[in-house]
């Protein structure tokens, strides 16, 4: 049946995106789209255009179109079998034309990022008096309603109510740069993920997400099972850190440590922070006094946690046809027939999709806190 | 914790707090649509010794896509579809 394989669906307009006329799918070349696990996800669309006849005397055909003007809407579906995926929801931010005087290869970029950007228009002075991080990310995410955002927030192990008496935290800046902040505070996430439906997405706000059933296995050098292109593991020594320090609780200096990464579940048997004959040691950044020893803690923590993810990284590329799916950032992936220091579950951490007519290529970066499968077998 | 082809997948994860203080979390209740509002992508007849998951193979491209014929043929039990040969089984077009 003519329907099954692989097809690319665009949606574009001012707030509401509506599916694109068939002479901008003619037109468009190119498809990038880069997911990121912290930070912002970004697209880029290629379009050729040209002056052809009476309707292109004033300027290039669609450059001046109502749809493709910047700040608009662009919602990306791919469809894998029939079987619609959201795989971007974001705001054109940059334009960019390129005449050529070569016939036909003149092009008009645009180049735009999630929805986020919209939280990281306007720079504000925060301040929320005797509220817990939770609270306040909840009011954040829910003042963007128009653009489909729910907040999945995940609280971090310890919260400790500032109270109005002793201090009150003040933050200057835009809502997303105060997101982002409380998210570092604990070695956690703060993203924008597009779907499930279209015109919908999900502020999630969390330690990296490591549950949820692992993706299709990615497979090299297995014959006629690999699905990778290629692929490369870099282990990196200097990246895991403990943090030593102390926190001064009330005017009494007490001893803070970390040992170990707290990131659940383990994804290595042989974690760089146990195994590694020795570790690069950090002093703990200042915790407002008055803070208490458990955020203090939860501070040294989440640098622990969050030096570990770059220990075990891998690299690589392939081809969706071959594999079949969209591989998703923010999940895990199995990897197989890489050898047992290098086999087993990983986090994907960022995926750059490439799509052009005939072609579907998705670059990939996966890491764990270090080498050593868990499992015995990793199934497809 | 349900594969993305689940038709439980996308609806939304609720909580509830039991009488003895533990919280269990559940999936709300699936509303099945109406078949027939659904857009027809293919009819197919039912030959002798076919089955539902080699036709939702064959059609949607992943035989366990197999709950999106059963939706657009209003069938509560997968059994029942292609029992009868020559009987007309409607593909509807995938949605979210």
């Amino acid at each position: 049946m003519s329907l099954l394989g692989i097809h690319l669906t665009l949606l574009v307009g001012p707030t509401v995106a509506v599916p694109a006329p068939a002479s901008f799918m003619e037109a468009l070349q190119n498809v990038e789209v880069t997911h990121n696990d912290e930070g912002r996800s970004g697209f880029q669309l290629t379009f050729g255009v040209g002056r052809a006849g009476a309707m292109d005397l004033l300027d290039y055909g669609l450059v001046g179109h109502p749809l493709l003007r910047p700040m608009n809407r662009v919602v990306l579906l791919v469809t894998f079998n029939v079987v619609p995926q959201v795989l971007f929801d974001g705001i054109i931010t940059h334009r960019t034309l390129t005449p050529s005087h070569q016939p036909g290869a003149s092009t008009l970029t645009l180049t735009g990022e999630d929805i986020s950007v919209a939280m990281d228009l306007e720079q504000k002075v925060h301040e929320h008096p005797a509220q817990v991080e939770p609270i306040i990310i909840a009011q954040l995410v829910l003042s963007y309603a128009q653009y489909g955002l729910v907040p999945v927030i995940i609280p971090p192990p310890t919260l400790d109510v500032p109270l109005p008496i002793y201090r009150t935290p003040v933050f200057r800046g835009t809502d997303y740069a105060y997101l982002q902040e409380m998210a570092r505070r604990y070695g956690y996430v703060f993203h924008v993920t597009p779907g499930p439906a279209p015109l919908m997405n999900t502020a999630y706000w969390g330690p990296p997400n490591r549950l949820g059933i692992p993706q299709r296995a990615l497979s090299v050098n297995l014959g006629a099972q690999t699905n990778v292109d290629s692929l490369d593991f870099q282990y990196d020594a200097l990246a895991p850190t403990t943090v030593k320090g102390q926190a001064i609780v009330f005017g009494r200096a007490l001893p803070v440590q970390t040992f170990a990464s707290l990131r659940v579940p383990p994804l290595a048997s042989q974690p760089a922070l146990l195994t590694q004959s020795s570790v690069r040691t950090s002093l703990l950044e200042d915790v407002p006094d008055g803070a208490g020893y458990l955020a203090a803690f939860a501070r040294a923590q989440g640098q622990t946690d969050s030096s570990t993810d770059t220990v075990l990284t891998g690299s690589g590329e392939l081809d969706a046809t071959r594999y079949g799916d969209v591989l998703r950032p923010r999940g895990l992936v199995g990897v197989r027939g890489a050898g047992f220091q290098h086999d087993g579950f990983f986090y994907v951490r960022n995926v750059t999709h490439s799509i052009r007519p005939g072609e579907y290529k998705q670059r990939f970066t996966l890491t764990r806190e270090g080498v050593g499968a868990l499992t015995p077998v990793v199934p497809p | 914790m349900l594969d993305p082809t689940s038709r439980y997948a996308n609806l939304e994860t609720a909580t509830l707090t039991l009488p003895d203080g533990r919280v269990a979390a559940y999936k709300r209740r699936r509303f099945i649509p109406a078949g027939n509002a659904l857009k027809v992508l293919a009819e197919v007849t039912v030959t002798e010794g076919d089955r539902l998951d080699l036709l939702t193979h064959r059609t949607l491209g992943d035989p366990e896509h197999f709950w999106r014929v059963c939706d657009a043929n209003d069938t509560l039990n997968p059994f029942e579809l292609m029992r009868e040969t020559g009987s007309v089984v409607r593909i509807a077009m995938p949605e979210f």
